[in-house]
């Protein structure tokens, strides 16, 4: 432990440095959700007002004429059956890099891993044609199939970290036993990276409850994910848009904010998995 | 166990191999197919093919190499600008204090959250009449200031939008790798008395060198694809002047149906990156 002298004035200090960041990182958040609470006669009130009497006026807009909840469903259903389907695949690809060696295994390792470098505009055309050509635009499956197959690489990077750190006795132990190969994998692998699988699937959920540029291309108006229902608020007329705009903004952040606050432990280690030795 | 390794790549290698090169990797050899094609969505033509023509097009192109300085513009200014905040802070942070915990998971917050709400958010702060920025600026006799509508000025916004967002990412990089500094290092500095400049240049930096490295390589590549803020706070204008690349492309694809050359741009881009990335990668290997 570094030991510091304490004086009063270092103190200080120190007390108004965290003050000033932490108003510098909250306050733009902050401003959103008083901007969400006003009522529209002071909406665009030169100077900014921050004492009112707030109204819940704008979300109850956003919900009945906005049908805001519709579209927060279909990000819910995005991010949470994306998750689940890229930690199910990626775990499963994970343990057999590394439990089973064949020709080839680091040249299929690195081809799982390449897309990873793909930002989602480089395969965005061709997906959106392909789509198109089948007629499953605009629809949740179609988000959800491709969000998983983006998590994918990262999945199988992080978990196969974790994977590597059990011992194979265990395994073959668990199949002298009677188990069958599913039943090692899901009863005795599984349960041991369990810190993996909740950082990772952290990591997939927000990764995919932020994602804007797929959801815009591939859906028109059933499937909108929140973020991309917001935008469309944008083009009605000005004073309605902004209660809109930050109702519909905060109420998109919110269980993002919830997950980072109760696990940001979990969520420092699985951003900055393979980025520190 | 041969009969198990075998049902292993089978059942759990091979479904996931196939998926992935499905929905990932084959659509990205097909945008390279497609920048050697002329096809427009809007003319009845199907896609025909036009060897160099476009890469030959997109060199005369000025709206485009606009966007490609522009970006890098972008890339170097926001890159830099978080580093050294974040960096800043981090040897701040670097101390013992009563709710460091609590402190620190408000200080990431900005890092999780929607891009695209983040270009609400900053939309309305920047607003030049009723925003609270220019309010601000106006106690102090400045402005108001016109961020999102003056077009030598806009693009700064997009930055200071960028480094609110990504300064947390730098930040918490920077601080768990410090965290791993033995602090046998910093009492024989104390005891020879170095200051803290001392400290800073000839501990601190040499020690987390591969973590900023590797931080200054994961964030420029992240910001050379910016897309959903300046889409939303100003849809790539005034007159162009947020237009970055991935917002070209898809305005090029989307708005104007020309998909092959949307491909040649989608390739020159990706080309650049690759670019940075091998200039970055000899740095961390050779030294």
């Amino acid at each position: 432990m570094m030991m510091h002298r304490r004086t009063w004035t270092g103190r200080i200090g120190i007390g108004t440095g965290i003050a000033v960041l932490i108003f510098l990182s909250l306050f733009p958040v902050y401003y959103m959700l008083l901007t969400s609470l006003k009522p529209d006669s002071i909406m665009l009130a030169r100077p900014p007002r921050f004492l009112f009497t707030p109204t819940l006026d704008n979300y109850v807009h956003l919900l009945q004429e906005g049908k805001f909840g519709r579209y927060y469903i279909n990000s819910i259903n995005v991010a949470v059956w994306s998750t689940a389907l890229a930690v199910y695949v990626g775990t499963m690809m994970a343990f057999a890099f590394v439990r089973v060696s064949f020709k080839g295994r680091k040249l299929l390792f690195f081809l799982t891993l390449l897309p990873q470098s793909f930002p989602p505009v480089t395969t965005i055309i061709p997906v959106f044609f392909f789509v198109r050509a089948v007629g499953m635009m605009d629809q949740v499956t179609t988000l959800i199939v491709f969000e998983a197959a983006v998590r994918l690489p990262l999945v199988i990077w992080v978990m196969r970290s974790f994977l590597r750190a059990i011992p194979g006795d265990l395994i073959d132990a668990a199949l002298l036993d009677g188990c069958t190969l599913r039943q090692a994998f899901f009863r005795v692998v599984l349960p041991l990276v369990r810190p993996g699988l909740v950082a990772v699937g952290i990591i997939s959920f927000i990764d995919t409850w932020n994602a804007f540029l797929v959801p815009l291309v591939l859906t028109d108006f059933k499937a909108m994910t929140a973020p991309v229902i917001i935008l469309s608020y944008m083009e009605s007329d000005e004073k309605l848009v902004w209660g809109l705009l930050s109702a519909g903004g905060f109420l998109t952040i919110l269980p993002i904010l919830a997950f980072s606050l109760v696990l940001h432990r979990y969520l420092a280690r699985g951003l900055t998995a393979g980025a520190i030795k | 166990m041969d009969v198990q390794r075998r049902r292993v790549i089978w059942l759990f290698l091979i479904p996931g191999m196939a998926y992935l090169i499905f929905v990932r990797i084959a659509p990205a050899v097909f945008t390279v197919l497609l920048s050697f094609a002329d096809w427009t969505l809007t003319s009845s033509k199907g896609p025909v093919f036009a060897g160099i023509a476009n890469y030959v097009a997109l060199f005369h192109d000025v709206p485009f190499l606009r966007s490609v300085g522009r970006t890098i513009v972008f890339t170097v200014a926001a890159t830099t600008i978080e580093l050294l905040l974040g960096f800043v802070i981090a040897v701040f942070m670097h101390r013992e204090f009563r709710g460091k915990s609590l402190v620190r998971a408000a200080l990431l917050a900005p890092m999780v959250i929607t891009p695209a709400i983040i270009g609400v958010i900053w939309y309305i702060l920047f607003h030049e009449t009723a925003g609270p920025i220019n309010w601000a600026l106006g106690l102090l006799g400045v402005g108001p200031v016109g961020w999102l509508s003056d077009p030598n000025i806009a693009l700064i916004a997009i930055i200071i939008t960028d480094v609110w967002h990504w300064t947390p990412f730098m930040f918490l990089l920077i601080l768990s790798s410090m965290q791993m500094i033995p602090d046998e290092l910093y009492e024989s500095a104390e005891v020879d008395g170095a200051t803290g400049w001392q400290v800073a240049t000839e501990i601190t930096i040499p020690m987390i060198r591969d973590t900023l490295l590797v931080a200054v390589l994961l964030r420029s590549m992240s910001a050379f694809e910016i897309f959903a803020e300046p889409f939303v706070m100003t849809g790539g204008g005034p007159a162009d002047a947020t237009t970055t690349i991935s917002l070209h492309i898809y305005k090029s694809a989307f708005l104007f149906f020309k998909m092959g050359y949307a491909g040649a741009m989608v390739v020159v881009s990706i080309l650049l990156l690759l670019a940075v990335f091998s200039i970055y990668a000899r740095m961390v290997k050779f030294e």
